[in-house]
């Protein structure tokens, strides 16, 4: 209990609702297929980044793609986003994270977009671009948008990376996350553009414009992380329900031409847990502190031969707590950036192949399967060749608790 | 909220487009008005025939102050009392000789006020913290019980990072508060978010990056303040002149780095705190993402991590519970 401050639960309001929209981006793509508007590749394998490249070249594309959020053209009513809101703001304030191979690629989408959209305000930000002959630059970012913004028209802001942090703007009210693939910290920065507090009601609405919107995970990383906080916090809470209570919280719609649908839970834990998201999220929020040091180093570098490895044998005595049970810290000044994301690939390789060591030991949960695979020396080299690392180092993970039993249980759902 | 008696009110706003320039004004405030809503009416009738501007967003009100006890102590408590002109004296900065306009950043004059206020012993309004914030502060004290000194924080947008660690220097009662970022914006933000609040009246907030930095620590030291320490991370020659000093202070220290991924996170920057962290009694890495990225050197204990929809679970829980 804290002894000088006391809850002010006013506080708690003040957070803009959220809402997440899944476009599939299928209908303009093709039609600017079918018109002879792009290139063998991008006809082939249709990508952000392919866009990115050269926008120009896909301009046949990005105009039936802006037409049809934008002015609720081409007959593509999946994306006509007044249809899918069910609403159609005074004055759209909207910004879209693109790829963009660089700053000209960027200008090039603002082009377009600004011939696309007669009485909107295209404003590209990155450091190449000027607004009344001021450059654009981090600093002044939201004051220019501000400017533009009190124009009273419709405002269509577009940048790669430059305004994903620091960067508030009330008004904005929609949030375009325009490219492939990105790192999840990245994503929720950038998601977090449309959340500046602005009306009371205000929801921020982030559309993740997809080409396969069922491998799309831009939405996952913080679904599934705020479930892990959430199950962790609350005892009596399990992931499942955790997450089921966050489903609950925030609304994912998948955009149809009948309208905006709101995603069913188990639909989308199983196609969230199918394109692996799952796995992939849970590895991300590993807690590498709790991990030794030389541990995250034997991780990273597939290390089997851990005999001849002191700092191993050391950490695998189970050197994690003093005498008072506390957390001894697990220094990582050795370890680099790039060591432990290699960790960590090789923590969700491990929960993405729990399967293996469940319905290889024919268990039924995972807790089952370790004193079975110790205790039987085939075991133990089956799973040192299918993951890479000494059978001690799983033991560790799960007996110290780096890799939660809650986690596993998610996964073993389906 | 509706007052219950009379009371003066000062408040502070800029043009959006003009920063640089900010208007100080006051309003008497019957019982039974909301003084929020009173000031910006009256910010709003002062802008004349340029009313658009306000209505188009172009005007940030910076704060607004409940001033009566110093307006008492001040023989002002009354209808236009002219309070505002009294406390602007003090301040000075002023757009011509009987101007309302102070030539001041407004979160430069918000500062200013507040410190002035602290001074005419005027009593700060008491900050809570949301539910979030209050439960993870628990978290992170609970951690500082158990010996586990380094925390990493993964705190999403919107959660009130400043305020949030502000209450565990407080709650810590640490003497020295070292506010280390590379990203300069940070300390205006923590100075002027933080002394506006009662539990931080005694504090003495330094910019190291300013000389006499040294004297004003060591005097609000001894006199029995605790200090907030605001030090640039960008690389410089003085740097580690300041991180010399302020860690072999022999006061209860707590290190607060915010934006920790930010620069923050190379080992040119992070590698001098490091060294120093035996001379800590408590750090705290803050940032909004890539905590992975803002922990790479720094030997953490234990980590905390609030998303933003975990602010929208309890914006639910707290609407459901007022309604029932």
């Amino acid at each position: 209990m804290l002894k000088q401050f006391k809850i002010n639960s006013k506080r708690d309001i003040l957070a803009p609702d959220l809402a997440c929209y899944q476009m599939d981006l299928t209908g303009p793509v093709n039609a600017a297929i079918e018109a002879g508007e792009v290139d063998e590749e991008f006809k082939f394998l249709p990508s952000w980044a392919k866009f990115g490249s050269n926008p120009i070249k896909a301009k046949g594309f990005f105009v039936r793609t802006l037409e049809a959020i934008f002015l609720g053209k081409g007959n593509h009513d999946e994306l006509n986003v007044d249809y899918q809101i069910n609403d159609s703001p005074e004055q759209r304030v909207a910004m879209m994270f693109i790829s963009a191979k660089n700053n000209i690629a960027l200008n090039d989408a603002a082009k377009i977009a600004q011939q696309t959209l007669p009485g909107y305000r295209v404003i590209a930000l990155n450091g190449s671009s000027k607004h009344n002959g001021r450059k654009i630059t981090n600093e002044n970012a939201e004051k220019v948008v501000k400017e533009i913004v009190e124009t009273g028209v419709p405002v269509l802001i577009l940048s790669k990376e430059m305004a994903a942090r620091s960067f508030s703007i009330p008004e904005i009210t929609e949030l375009y996350l325009a490219y492939d693939k990105g790192s999840n910290g990245t994503t929720i920065q950038k998601m977090s553009r449309t959340l500046t507090p602005g009306a009371l009601e205000k929801i921020g609405r982030i559309f993740s414009l997809s080409f396969d919107p069922n491998r799309d995970d831009k939405f996952d990383a913080m679904i599934i992380e705020t479930a892990n906080n959430y199950a962790r916090r609350s005892e009596q809470v399990d992931f499942r329900e955790a997450m089921r209570d966050v489903l609950k919280t925030i609304d994912i719609f998948s955009c149809t031409s009948e309208g905006a649908v709101k995603m069913d839970i188990d639909t989308y834990l199983e196609q969230a847990l199918a394109r692996k998201a799952v796995s992939r999220v849970l590895g991300k929020v590993i807690d590498i502190s709790k991990i030794d040091g030389a541990i995250v180093t034997a991780l990273a570098n597939g290390n089997r031969d851990i005999s001849k490895n002191a700092k191993v044998q050391a950490a695998l005595k189970g050197k994690t707590k003093d005498s008072q049970g506390n957390n001894i810290t697990n220094s990582h000044e050795d370890n680099s950036l790039a060591e432990i994301a290699k960790a960590r690939e090789a923590l969700v390789f491990i929960l993405e192949n729990l399967d293996y060591l469940i319905y290889g030991t024919q268990s039924k949960i995972i807790s089952e399967t370790l004193p079975k695979i110790k205790s039987n020396e085939q075991f133990v080299k089956a799973v040192e060749d299918r993951f890479g690392i000494n059978f001690q180092i799983l033991e560790y993970l799960f007996e110290t608790g780096a890799i939660n039993q809650k986690h596993v249980e998610l996964l073993d759902y389906f | 909220m509706i007052v219950e008696e009379n009371k003066m009110y000062c408040y502070l706003w800029e043009e959006v487009d003009h920063p640089g320039e900010c208007k100080f004004g006051e309003r008497w405030v019957l019982a039974g008005q909301d003084p929020e809503a009173e000031c910006k009416k009256r910010i709003r009738e002062s802008l004349g025939v340029r009313k658009d501007i306000y209505d188009a967003g172009g005007v940030r009100i910076v704060h607004i102050w409940d001033v009566t006890e110093a307006s008492k102590d001040a023989g002002r408590y009354y209808q236009r009392s002219r309070m505002d002109d009294y406390l602007r004296e003090f301040i000075g900065h002023r757009k011509g000789v009987t101007g309302e306009v102070h030539l001041l950043h407004g979160d430069d004059m918000k500062l200013r006020v507040n410190k002035l206020l602290k001074k005419l012993g005027q009593p700060l309004i008491q900050a809570g913290l949301s539910t979030k914030q209050y439960e993870v502060a628990e978290e992170v004290l609970n951690e500082f019980k158990l010996g586990n000194k380094c925390v990493l924080a993964e705190l999403c947008a919107r959660f009130g990072k400043t305020i949030w660690s502000g209450a565990l220097a407080v709650e810590t009662d640490a003497q020295l508060i070292v506010v280390a970022s590379y990203v300069k914006t940070v300390f205006t933000s923590f100075a002027t978010d933080l002394t506006s609040f009662n539990q931080f009246a005694d504090y003495e907030h330094v910019n190291t990056g300013k000389d006499g930095y040294q004297e004003q620590i060591n005097k609000a030291l001894k006199e029995g303040k605790k200090v907030f320490a605001y030090l640039s991370l960008a690389n410089g020659q003085k740097r580690q002149e300041r991180i010399d000093f302020l860690f072999n202070k022999k006061v209860s220290k707590m290190l607060i780095v915010d934006e920790a991924d930010f620069g923050a996170h190379k080992i040119k920057q992070a590698k001098p705190l490091i060294d120093k962290i035996e001379k800590t009694d408590f750090t705290i890495l803050m940032t909004g993402t890539n905590a992975d990225r803002a922990a790479t050197h720094w030997p953490i204990n234990t980590m905390v991590s609030v998303t933003y929809p975990e602010l929208l679970i309890q914006k639910k829980a707290t609407l459901h519970a007022e309604t029932v």
